[in-house]
């Protein structure tokens, strides 16, 4: 059986930072790329049923839909345990949103039949939490959101999972595969890569889909197939602020001459 | 490959590899080669690098001072906050850059010039001067001119600092508010007339300040010690030089914070020391328990006490005996246990019985133990944990074939720390080379860098 583990190259910013000249994103040149935390999780989950069912042939698949940069972190999930990796993309991806990456991953799907998909709840740059959700609709699957406990025996009919709701409750669920489900973090430890395996990730193959591999008509790739556009980000103004510094007493004291002023 | 024996060999394989991180240790030493442009050619080659580059706080001075250059202002707000840009470049981008932000990191730099300081000190922004007085680096001029620019606001920094002269902490406390002449009497440099007249004021935070003062005349401090306000004596009681007259310390104090202080005395008499050993605040016991004065029937009296903080304090002390270090190696709790595990004076038969240990903070402590042989280092390094293989790599004494096996360490700050270790030779720290983790290059490049 396969369990399919879509991931995701993410943009750290760093502390001083600048927008691209047409204002819509941040320019790349100040960003740290890796592989989406959340991603991690799901990853590891899929790994491990893997180990613990060993002698049941199961194959984890990691999927990207990324231009060769992708590659990097491809070449992490092998290094995790993943057994093989595949990368999606067309140039006209570009201005593709989280519901076109879905349209992508749910063909890739399509042709890799897995049992069980595994998504990161969100992504560590942009925080949609679409992605997964909008690609259990496309496949029309069962699907759970959020899932911080999960138990799966390869060939069963179910999933357990657990998910965490506020106040410390967990709800238990039971879903019918082939499912979808978007991993929360802490769901388990995500191992590091050996030097080894991250050797042996770098030396295997990588399958890259192009256009007319993934199988959508041309209306449907990036911008045709997105529901959404970002028109602009920016950085709000902020209000001023100013840290009062010294001993609990000095601290007391200056507020006292701050509100004082303040009243007049 | 073998490694290379020169460092015009070493220079030529980073250029071969294009490996800017290699390279990097090295550069003081590339920019007097041959071999100067193909290594800028690796450093510059990109933007996000030189961005990189500018903020990792390990890039070397001179290559700071290369990428100012290039007039890009988030290159000089990531330079001018870098700790090892010197005072050239930060001279050069204080001449050229437009930003705020940029500015306030040049008046935070400890490399800033005193011009620099000063023509910063007229800036029309506020936060930009209060940094400036705030700069440990800052002449008593500046702070001067500071003060009478008339921003009250910054008096206190201004009264705080080191430089500031006695004739302006003497006008400082004339024009101030309460927390500005705490300040200014806290100040090592405070006219002692300003310390005489005002250590008995009715403000407790001003007397506190004056306590705290070590130029306080000790006829004075002896008085703040019998204080009505417990901060003022534990101040005053801090700052008290060794030795004291016994009998000014012989008494228990009412209050916790004060008995802390007086625990931690290393002239602390006998007679308080067994009135404090009994103590109902555990922090004042810990004290006393690392206190090298203690005596030893004091010290075993501890190591029954309820707290497991004091008991650790017991095995930290470095006057605690072996056999009472053997009785602290079977606490019940592993935080103690952990207290005497890297100790070089810890009985063999102890440290076997650590050796078997399931808490990684003990096994730690035996991983770092210089008596721990050769054979438990190469066990431990196989440990799950990998903060126990890290402290394998902290002993100095982790024999070569061991560190070898940890430069192939799964967590990459391991294996840089493993690289760095000076027991593996150039040979070993070579096979490192084509580590995928930067920092991991960074330190072979260092110690490449160090020995050719």
């Amino acid at each position: 059986m396969k369990i399919l583990v879509p991931i995701k190259r993410v943009a750290s910013l760093d502390d001083e930072f600048e927008l691209r000249s047409d204002g819509r994103d941040v320019d790349q040149d100040f960003c740290e790329y890796d592989l989406n935390e959340f991603d991690e999780y799901s990853l590891e989950a899929a790994v491990q049923i893997k180990e613990r069912f060993a002698d049941a042939g199961v194959e984890v698949v990691a999927l990207t839909v990324d231009t060769e940069e992708g590659d990097d972190v491809l070449r992490k999930a092998l290094a995790k345990g993943a057994d093989r990796a595949v990368r999606a993309w067309d140039d006209g991806l570009v201005e593709a949103d989280q519901v076109a990456i879905a349209r992508v991953i749910a063909k890739v799907a399509e042709r890799e039949q897995p049992e069980l998909i595994l998504c990161g709840a969100q992504s560590a740059d942009h925080g949609h939490a679409q992605t997964g959700i909008a690609l259990a609709g496309l496949l029309k699957r069962n699907h759970a959101a959020v899932v911080s406990g999960l138990e799966y025996e390869p060939g069963a009919k179910v999933v357990a999972i657990d998910r965490e709701l506020e106040g410390g409750l967990v709800e238990k669920l039971q879903i019918e595969t082939p499912a979808v489900l978007t991993i929360q973090l802490g769901i388990n430890k995500p191992r590091y890569a050996s030097l080894r395996s991250i050797k042996q990730a770098n030396a295997k193959t990588i399958e890259v889909l192009e256009a007319a591999e993934i199988g959508l008509p041309p209306e449907l790739i990036g911008q045709g197939g997105s529901l959404s556009r970002v028109r602009k980000m920016f950085i709000p103004e902020r209000g001023r602020s100013v840290m009062i510094e010294g001993t609990p007493a000095e601290q007391a004291s200056r507020l006292l001459e701050i509100v004082r002023e303040v009243q007049g | 490959m073998s490694a290379p024996r020169r460092i015009d060999d070493f220079l030529d394989e980073c250029i071969r590899r294009a490996d800017a991180y290699l390279v990097l240790p090295a550069y003081d030493r590339a920019i007097e080669s041959k071999r100067r442009n193909e290594i800028d050619a690796i450093l510059f080659k990109s933007s996000r690098l030189r961005l990189v580059l500018s903020a990792l706080p390990f890039t070397p001075s001179g290559l700071l001072a290369r990428l100012a250059l290039e007039p890009c202002e988030p290159i000089f707000v990531r330079v001018a906050r870098n700790p090892n840009a010197d005072a050239a470049t930060l001279d050069h981008i204080y001449a050229r850059t437009k930003l705020v932000e940029t500015l306030r990191a040049i008046a935070n730099h400890r490399n800033t010039t005193h011009g620099t300081l000063d023509r910063l000190a007229a800036s029309e922004d506020i936060e930009i001067r209060a940094i400036v007085a705030a700069n440990g680096n800052t002449a008593h001029e500046t702070l001067r001119s500071l003060f009478t620019r008339g921003d009250s606001s910054l008096w206190a920094a201004i009264a705080r600092h080191a430089h500031t002269d006695v004739d302006l902490l003497r006008v400082i406390f004339e024009w101030a508010s309460t927390r500005e002449r705490a300040e200014v009497l806290g100040n090592a440099n405070c006219p002692s007339e300003l310390l005489r007249n005002n250590y008995d004021s009715d403000d407790p935070l001003v007397r506190r300040k004056c306590a705290s003062n070590e130029a306080l005349p000790i006829a004075l401090r002896l008085k703040l010690i019998e204080d009505a306000d417990a901060g003022v004596r534990a101040e005053a009681l801090g700052a008290l030089p060794d030795p004291a007259a016994e009998e000014k310390l012989s008494g228990v104090d009412g209050s916790k914070y004060v008995r802390r202080v007086q625990a931690r005395r290393s002239d602390v008499g006998e007679e308080l020391i067994q009135k404090l050993s009994r103590d109902p605040d555990s922090w004042v016991r810990r004290w006393l328990a690392r206190n090298s004065r203690t005596p030893l029937e004091i010290l075993r009296r501890l190591l029954l006490d309820g707290d497991e903080g004091v008991r650790r304090a017991v095995g930290r002390n470095r006057k605690t005996p072996p056999d009472l270090l053997t009785r602290i190696a079977s606490d019940t709790v592993a935080w103690v246990r952990a207290s005497v595990a890297d100790r070089g004076d810890l009985p063999k038969l102890s440290l076997q019985l650590l050796e078997k240990d399931c808490s990684p903070d003990v096994l730690s402590g035996v991983a770092r133990n210089p008596t721990s042989p050769s054979t438990l280092l190469s066990a431990l390094a196989l440990c799950d944990d990998p903060g126990i293989r890290r402290a394998v790599i902290l002993n100095k004494a982790a024999p070569r074939q061991v560190l070898r096996d940890l430069c192939e360490d799964d967590y990459p700050l391991n294996r840089a720390m493993a690289v760095s270790h000076e027991n593996l030779q150039i040979e070993d720290v070579w096979l490192s080379v084509a580590d995928p983790e930067p920092q991991v290059r960074f330190a072979v490049g260092k110690r490449m860098a160090a020995a050719l």
